[in-house]
């Protein structure tokens, strides 16, 4: 079992189960909002920043990557372009992947928590308002800020359990969806919709 | 905790802005069990990007919504990198988690729910601290 703070904030706070799943290249083309199924998406097998944009984007395979071939933005380019040469190249990403786990390896000195980086002691990094800023969190006993956010998914185990009681007849006797349906809605969920009803406790967090 | 509360409370993980995206703000050496993520750039990226941290985690025992690319979730709860809450009944914040990865403690929020409901207070023991892992200030102090 892998240590729980090596993936990043969730992993903190849930069991590291994993599910094996099959391809699916992040494009930014693909029809909005409809949720992936958990078959399509893979783990990158890369083992290596450089090896995963590499592979990714070095079409002529000659050890950097051009902004044509890159394909992405140009703030997204210009952070990965570390000595601003005009291209992505193996070595500098190795070098900035090799300072910062040096920087892990030694610990968390003057507040600079995994959390915590201002961008300042990486050099030329992309500014602007990509970084969420860092606002004031809501105090205890206000009101909660309501949402309206996209599900991916709902509860599998409560989906799971309820199945379980009705003893629902589906048919060809199909398994219970597990992901989000592509269906042609997509789910919504409202936070004020729980009010009156039950507390909702709210876990915040991304993958890395 | 889920399984714990779930009949009583609704546990929801909201999928925010990545902390370490490769190409983000703070990017993290890839090495050990850092995922590769580039930052998404549209709702369908950062789509598949949960998704793949719903499979690798395991969070199928929550309700997983994904905060839109405006980070208005985000911003409200001052929820980066993570964070956690507790909005009893009444839509107001019973709890409210310090800021992670240093001040993220779950059972504090464990123990706001019992308070919520409640049941009696867990005694616990004071964690050890570990040298790779300061922790900071809770919230709510034993």
């Amino acid at each position: 079992m892998k240590r729980a703070r090596e993936f990043g904030v969730l992993g903190m706070v849930l069991a590291l189960g994993s599910l094996s799943s099959a391809d699916d290249p992040v494009k930014g083309d693909d029809p909005p909002t409809e949720t992936p199924k958990v078959e399509e998406i893979v783990e990158p097998s890369a083992r290596s920043t450089w090896e995963y944009l590499s592979e990714k984007y070095d079409a002529d395979s000659d050890g950097k990557i051009s902004p044509e071939e890159y394909g992405r933005d140009e703030t997204h380019f210009k952070r990965l372009d570390i000595d601003s040469d005009g291209f992505i190249a193996k070595a500098e990403i190795e070098e900035r992947d090799r300072s910062a786990r040096n920087e892990r390896g030694g610990g968390f000195g003057g507040g600079r928590g995994a959390g915590g980086a201002r961008g300042g002691r990486r050099g030329p990094q992309g500014e602007g308002g990509e970084r969420p800023e860092r606002t004031v969190a809501p105090l205890e006993g206000s009101e909660a800020p309501d949402f309206e956010l996209l599900v991916l998914a709902e509860s599998r185990r409560k989906q799971k359990e309820e199945t379980k009681k009705e003893d629902i007849d589906l048919k060809g006797g199909e398994e219970v969806p597990e992901e989000g349906d592509s269906v042609a809605a997509p789910k919504k969920l409202k936070l004020s919709s729980f009010k009156g009803e039950r507390p909702v406790a709210l876990i915040f967090g991304s993958y890395t | 905790m889920q399984k714990e509360y779930g009949e009583k409370v609704e546990f929801v993980v909201v999928y925010i802005r990545e902390a370490h995206a490769l190409d983000g703000a703070s990017p993290r050496g890839v090495g050990g069990d850092h995922p590769i993520v580039e930052e998404p750039l549209t709702i369908q990226e950062r789509l598949s990007v949960a998704t793949r941290c719903d499979a690798k985690l395991d969070l199928s025992a929550f309700t997983v919504v994904i905060d839109g690319l405006d980070d208005k979730a985000n911003s409200s709860y001052a929820a980066h990198p993570d964070r956690l809450y507790l909005v009893n009944k009444e839509g107001r914040i019973a709890y409210a988690g310090g800021r992670g990865p240093r001040e993220f403690f779950p059972d504090e929020l464990e123990d706001s729910i019992r308070e919520e409901f409640g049941l009696e207070a867990i005694e616990r023991e004071e964690p050890e601290q570990r040298e790779d892992q300061p922790r900071g200030r809770r919230r709510r102090p034993r």
